[in-house]
């Protein structure tokens, strides 16, 4: 069956004609009520089972029209590699976060420091490599541009279901003590995990919609 | 993985082992956590979510613009715009539905800017794009589908793919699209009766 | 090339482009020290890939961007002189440096001695110690351990 016309000839509304109906019910009607969740339940649709399929077959095709479309970005799996690296080029290359973590000065005319993403990083770092634990945020407390000052370092973190909970906490803060006073010279006087969530074992890529 | 109580590394090292074991875990993990780890300014986790999401993102844009080669181009800067606003994201399971947004937004953007300097002949444009390969059979209900929305008019394949996968109202697309809401209502309805037929006759 | 009266105190700006490419590479030899990034602001990598000589044109073209700097991993490839160098008309002058630390090393001492050697450098030359601010930034931990 060929497409049906051109845009250009198209009128200012959908065509009435008898392919239309299902039940005596426009398939407007029905693609309307499929838009609306079904909801408020409409009797004369549900009770019809023409109708049921109907909008079984307008699900059907919405779904597809994705589907096909992943299907298809699937065949060419070598085929993003390009921009995606010069997307990742040009974020590594972008404003460096304005906000320095500062060392004392090594010598008269010198100074060194750390960008906050970069202390960011090893706080991610750290955490991550405590078994079943991915760190999902992170947020250094107090002001780290004044030496001594105390700062607490809150930790955002995904844990994996059955590691002991007690020992983690512990764990975490072992480990981002010791990198923090391995690469920086900041005064940390707590740190805060937060279990943010609990995943199973193995969890499925690409997750929830 | 077993679970250990904690690795207790000295002075923050980590073992090769782990290095390894973490990547493979983000490969394995949610969008969720993906995107909340690249809001916090994880580079990593997000070249993950571009390799998970960019491939549909390329070929929607590839679709509405009717050209591949711009494709690539508004993909990337769709990333790139996902990347500064990922703080923005209310609901980070809802990750690839805000990247159809901001992809198809991007593709609206690039085509204005066609018309505005018209650059390019539209119906030329549509011409050229490579007809998919109808030497082999369709085999796979979604090779069906793929081809049907490929021979759709392009004005209904726009209207279809920016309702489909965007979730954009009949406003918006007309207002995109320089059409009225009512003429919007005329395309999608062709196009869904013409994609009803095409999935039904492959059953 | 004639001589022009600039900020640079003189000196022609090629001069402090062959500076920054030397501290570059002072820099990479650092102990710890796994990557340099380009700590030059915009206007200068553009005006690196243009002629010589357009100078203040290039704040008239609107590729003076205050506050915004551009920095990226050095590939190799591009562009050598990737620490900032100023130079002001009183002989006074700053270094910036961008880089990435090892994991492993200990990023206090690994940038203290990067600045260390900056300056050995620059006093090398024959350059006033106390003419000169050296900066160095870690943007990055980064390694196996």
């Amino acid at each position: 069956m060929t497409p049906p016309d051109d845009a250009s000839a198209v009128p200012d509304g959908p065509r009435p004609s008898p392919d239309d109906l299902v039940d005596g019910v426009p398939l407007e009607e029905l693609v309307d009520y499929l838009d609306r969740g079904r909801e408020p339940r409409d009797p004369r649709i549900e009770g019809s089972p023409a109708c049921r399929l109907a909008l079984q077959a307008l699900q059907r095709v919405s779904e597809l029209t994705l589907e096909s479309l992943q299907h298809e970005a699937d065949r060419d799996p070598g085929r993003d590699d390009r921009w995606i690296s010069g997307l990742m080029g040009t974020i590594a290359r972008e404003v460096v976060d304005g906000r320095a973590v500062p060392l004392a000065a090594p010598a008269p005319g010198v100074g060194t420091a750390l960008t906050k993403a970069a202390v960011r990083g090893l706080l991610r770092r750290a955490g991550d490599a405590v078994d079943g634990v991915l760190v999902t945020a992170t947020e250094l407390v107090g002001d780290v541009t004044v030496p001594e000052a105390p700062v607490t370092v809150r930790l955002a973190v995904t844990v994996r279901y059955g590691v002991p909970l007690a020992d983690l906490a512990d764990a975490l803060r072992v480990a981002v003590t010791a990198a923090l006073a391995r690469h920086t010279e900041l005064n940390v006087v707590a740190v805060d995990v937060t279990i943010a969530d609990v995943v199973p074992p193995a969890e499925e890529p690409g997750g929830a919609r | 993985m077993v679970a250990r109580t904690g690795p207790v590394r000295r002075d923050g090292e980590t073992d090769r082992e782990d290095e390894i074991s973490t990547d493979d875990l983000l490969s394995a993990t949610s969008d969720a956590t993906l995107a909340a780890r690249a809001a916090d300014g994880d580079t990593r986790s997000f070249e993950l979510l571009a390799r998970r999401h960019g491939p549909l993102m390329r070929v929607v844009a590839g679709r509405l613009l009717a050209s591949d080669a711009d494709a690539d181009d508004v993909v990337q800067d769709a990333f790139l715009t996902a990347w500064h606003r990922l703080a923005d994201l209310d609901d980070p399971a809802r990750l690839r539905s805000w990247l159809l947004r901001i992809v198809s937004n991007k593709s609206i953007d690039r085509l204005r800017s066609r018309r505005e300097h018209d650059d390019v002949d539209e119906a030329r444009q549509a011409a050229t794009t490579p007809a998919p390969d109808d030497v082999v059979e369709a085999r796979l209900q979604l090779d069906a589908v793929w081809r049907a929305v490929d021979r759709l008019p392009l004005q209904q394949r726009r209207c279809w793919l920016l309702r489909e996968t965007a979730g954009w109202s009949y406003a918006e697309i007309a207002e995109a699209l320089d059409l009225t809401p009512s003429t919007v209502r005329g395309q999608l309805a062709r196009a869904r009766r013409f994609l009803l037929v095409e999935m039904e006759g492959w059953r | 090339m004639s001589e022009t009266t600039t900020d640079h105190g003189g000196r022609w700006p090629r001069d402090d482009d062959a500076l920054a490419e030397d501290l570059t590479e002072v820099l990479r030899g650092t102990p710890g020290l796994v990557d340099v990034f380009d700590a030059r602001p915009r206007r200068e990598i553009a005006a690196a890939a243009v002629e010589q000589g357009v100078g203040r044109g290039l704040e008239a073209l609107g590729l003076d961007a205050p506050g915004v700097d551009v920095g990226g991993r050095s590939s190799g490839a591009g562009p050598r002189g990737l620490v900032h160098v100023v130079r002001r008309a009183d002989g006074h002058g700053t270094a910036t440096a961008h880089v990435a630390t090892d994991l492993a090393a200990s990023t206090p001492v690994v940038l203290a001695e990067a600045a260390a050697r900056l300056r050995r450098h620059l006093a090398d030359l024959g350059e006033r110690p106390d003419a000169w601010a050296v900066r160095v930034v870690a943007r990055l931990v980064d390694g196996e351990g």
